[in-house]
């Protein structure tokens, strides 16, 4: 019971979206496919789902249990020949009970002309028997956790009995997107049980970590082909990342070292901003603040600072942002932003005014206007200043683009949902660096991104740094911070718990992972 | 988890109409000796039955997140029908089935137009009730039909047993079915799923489109009902009648989100939102109110019925003062569920 697919080429009018790819996924082995974004791994899962077809003349095949396909027409007949599929979104009905959700995607029991409630709950603590989860059918999707909800969502895709047995491979496309570091082992562990029924398991990702720990082999795309595949213990994280990135990492680094922020002082200067203070000045006091979670919390930032901010999820962690942003009032306490007190009851419009712009944590909904197109949403904070300037808006959004990398390049009128996630990621960067703010905010800015733009992300957030504007990261990839922060603060119990600095060593991977997680 | 306080606030959740339902019966009870009277409830009750019908075809129109404007002018257009061909001696049951045939047509035809061609409901509907309300004018030559046949239609309509009238009894079956389908039928459960989240669904593997058709499609039968009803209370039908109906059918569906299943829009919270409008509409014409005053009333009552809709249809979870307003923490479909766990 193995998947095979060999030497599938897709091509699409102009481009090659994967050439001669050969893969074998082995039963009862989690198998990782590691890409960066547009690197082709979509495409290979498409076509296992049938969505869409490798090319004819390439000789292509697909390989199920032994029986050769040339190609799989359609998701249905995907489903019917074994290949399941758990995609980034989830297909339960947030409002519905769990065991409703599941029941919804099989036929439900009948009595009569009527739903047989029982029969659908017993269903569903049957197979939550045979998945091994245990959770109550009545619980309210809605209030399952990702990880959970994810599971559900694996289980009612394989099914039990003889869906079960028909089943030939999981496929699960991103779909650990949504969970949260913290849950992530917990949901890994449970794919191994699937694993170990039997299932050849492959498993779509941008976590290399966890891939690492918890996957047997990994194979990575890049630009469309296979450039490595193998077993995942005779692979370091540098390996994979330099397979996956385009350039060498080195080039990408050495970039600000040369000239650290200058693009972005010729981007002011076009623009005509206000200069930044000196280096080391406060720009951002907050003093006794309470808020929800927050309790009594005091810290201060300085310009040319990368301060990180870390804790548990109910340790303050998760409001500060909010507050910040000027979505949360305060109790009491002050914000003091370039030596002006926030008003008490601020708003989002209040706080961009002061000088706090934040890029928020759910890029879909908060961070970008998906159906505008790219130069709107680059220039949405401050139209007022581009509206009658079409000239001076064209030239701010090329140099944008070329200074934040947002690829691709001269697609202003591209819908922003159409580009990936680390290029709206760089753009949303882009338009909130803009009216150069006192301090920039990130709430999570690698999530869900590419390693090669998080890379870049990172040596925007330096170069910005450099430019004298005070930087906060919050992050729920914390070793990420390392490479990146200055200082970082771990909250604990809605105050400051614990600083880790540069100068004084204690910045390492492991103390920010011990605030993180305990 | 819940403490003493959440747990009332749960309770007032569910009851809260059924709170003010009382209060406005004792306030206009009390103020007017007439409203309490049998003949009073029963008469309110029969002048009702249409709306109410109106909005059974609503629900399946908001359960499953569409919106349908030309529900009014379809169930104009119906009635109209039927005073055309009553006056050419059709009988009862042939009339009351081409106008339910109407209807269902007219509502195919807006979920054609809407999932084919991917329009906005809004405008969709609202272009075919322009176009139904253009026909209403065709037949009726801008004046008003008068009927006096056929009888057995005008007996159903205006007749009654104690302050029952048939009609009533009539709404209350099809209430109870409209209740079955929703919440034991494959279709019903569908219809929800559809309505709360489109892209599961279609996961999920229903068929989307259908679903949405056919909740057009059972809208503008029940449209057809009330525009036979219509007619065989008024004996008459003119390119006006009924029109402004649609928006309290609307209300009424909006505001049984807050009762007793709150969150979900529901057959019991149907019926006592309806109870609920058409009383407290006849409170204020019992206590003298003139009747400009009226309509004032009746807006200031629809936005109120939003309001509290709201205001309190948040399912299960509680909208506590200090989760409102305050967007999830959690990072989009997978935010960390804090707070209130599966319990």
């Amino acid at each position: 019971m193995a998947l095979e697919a060999t030497n599938i080429s897709v091509s699409f009018p102009g481009v090659k979206a994967l050439r001669k790819v050969s893969l074998v996924f082995q039963p009862g082995r989690i198998h990782a496919v590691l890409g960066a974004n547009g690197s082709g791994k979509s495409t290979l899962v498409k076509v296992l789902t049938g969505i869409y077809h490798p090319d004819k003349d390439c000789g292509g095949k697909i390989i199920i249990d032994g029986h050769e396909y040339q190609s799989i027409e359609s998701p249905s007949v995907a489903h019917e020949k074994g290949i399941r599929v758990v995609h980034q979104e989830s297909p339960l009905v947030h409002t519905f009970t769990v065991a409703e959700s599941v029941a919804l995607s099989k036929e439900y029991p009948m009595k009569g002309p009527r739903v047989d409630w029982k029969a659908v709950r017993k269903y569903v603590q049957d197979l939550f028997g045979v998945f091994e989860i245990d959770m109550d059918p009545d619980t309210l999707t809605e209030h399952l956790t990702a990880a959970e909800r994810n599971m559900v969502a694996m289980a009612t895709a394989i099914g039990m009995n003889r869906e079960l047995e028909e089943t030939k491979a999981l496929i699960l496309d991103e779909a650990d997107a949504s969970i949260p570091e913290a849950e992530a082992e917990y949901f890994l562990k449970h794919v191994r049980r699937i694993a170990d029924m039997g299932i050849p398991v492959i498993m779509v990702t941008h976590r290399l970590k966890a891939a690492r720990n918890y996957c047997d082999d990994v194979s990575i795309l890049n630009g469309g082909e296979l450039v490595y595949s193998g077993l995942i213990k005779d692979t370091s994280e540098d390996l994979i990342v330099s397979n996956m990135i385009r350039k060498p990492a080195e080039e990408g680094q050495q970039l600000s070292v040369d000239r650290p922020g200058a693009a972005l002082d010729e981007l002011w200067r076009l623009l005509g901003s206000r200069m930044r203070p000196k280096k080391d000045t406060p720009v951002l006091q907050i003093k006794r603040v309470v808020a929800e979670n927050l309790n009594h919390l005091s810290l201060e930032l300085k310009t040319g600072e990368v301060l990180g901010i870390v804790g548990i999820p109910d340790s303050g962690v998760n409001e500060l942002p909010l507050l910040l942003g000027g979505e949360l009032a305060l109790d009491s306490g002050e914000v003091v932003v370039d030596g002006k007190q926030l008003s008490r009851k601020s708003s989002p419009r209040r706080a961009i005014r002061a000088g706090l712009a934040i890029l928020p944590n759910d890029r879909a909904v908060r961070g970008g206007i998906m159906p505008c197109s790219l130069r709107e949403n680059m220039l949405l904070p401050n139209e007022s200043r581009f509206w009658h300037k079409k000239k001076l808006a064209k030239a701010t959004v090329d140099l944008c683009s070329d200074i934040f990398d947002v690829n691709p390049r001269g697609q202003k009128d591209m819908d922003f949902g159409k580009f990936s996630g680390g290029n709206q990621q760089k753009a949303i960067m882009a338009k909130w660096l803009l009216p150069c703010p006192a301090v920039f905010i990130l709430n999570d800015p690698t999530y869900g991104v590419d390693p090669a733009s998080r890379l870049k992300i990172f040596d925007l957030i330096k170069s910005a740094a450099h430019s004298n504007i005070g930087i906060i990261i919050f992050s729920t990839e914390p070793e990420q911070l390392v490479n990146v922060c200055t200082r970082v603060l771990a909250l604990q119990n809605g105050k400051v718990g614990g600083e880790l600095t540069v100068q004084d060593g204690t910045l390492t991977r492991e103390a920010i992972a011990k605030w993180c997680y305990t | 988890m819940h403490t003493y306080k959440s747990r009332f606030m749960l309770l007032l959740n569910k009851y809260i109409i059924i709170v003010i339902f009382l209060i406005v019966m004792a306030v206009f009870g009390s103020l007017s000796v007439k409203f309490l009277s049998m003949q009073n409830l029963g008469s309110v009750m029969l002048t009702q039955a249409i709306a109410a019908c109106l909005s059974l075809g609503a629900m399946f129109i908001l359960v499953s997140g569409e919106f349908d404007l030309s529900l009014g002018y379809n169930l104009n257009f119906c009635a109209v029908l039927c005073a055309f061909l009553a006056a050419r001696g059709w009988g009862a049951v042939p009339v009351f089935f081409a106008s339910v045939l109407m209807g269902t047509f007219a509502g195919l035809l807006n979920g054609l137009v809407v999932v084919k061609l991917k329009i906005s409901s809004f405008i969709v509907t609202l272009s075919i009730g322009l176009m139904l309300s253009g026909l209403s004018r065709a037949v009726t030559g801008g004046g008003i039909l008068s009927v006096s046949e056929p009888k057995a239609l005008m007996n159903f309509a205006r007749g009654s047993i104690g302050p029952w009238g048939y009609c009533v009894i009539f709404f209350l079956v099809l209430a109870l079915i409209v209740h079955l389908v929703f919440s034991h039928t494959p279709f019903g459960r569908h219809m929800y799923a559809v309505g709360i989240s489109t892209k599961a669904s279609f996961m999920a593997g229903i068929k989307v489109d259908r679903i949405r058709i056919l909740a057009f499609m059972c809208a503008g039968m029940f449209a057809g009902i009330s525009g036979a009803i219509l007619l065989g209370q008024l004996g008459a039908a003119s390119s006006a009648y009924g029109t402004s109906l649609l928006l309290p059918a609307y209300a009424v569906v909006f505001l049984s989100k807050t009762a007793i299943r709150p969150g979900y829009i529901n057959i019991p919270g149907l019926l006592i939102a309806t109870l609920l409008i058409s009383f407290s509409k006849n409170g204020v014409q019992m206590i003298g109110v003139p009747n400009w005053g009226n309509h004032i009333f009746e807006g200031a009552v629809l936005i109120f019925a939003m309001w509290l809709s709201t205001r309190f249809s948040v399912s299960g979870r509680l909208r506590s003062k200090k989760t409102q307003g305050k967007p999830r923490t959690g990072k989009g479909d997978g935010g960390v569920s804090n707070g209130v766990g599966s319990n």
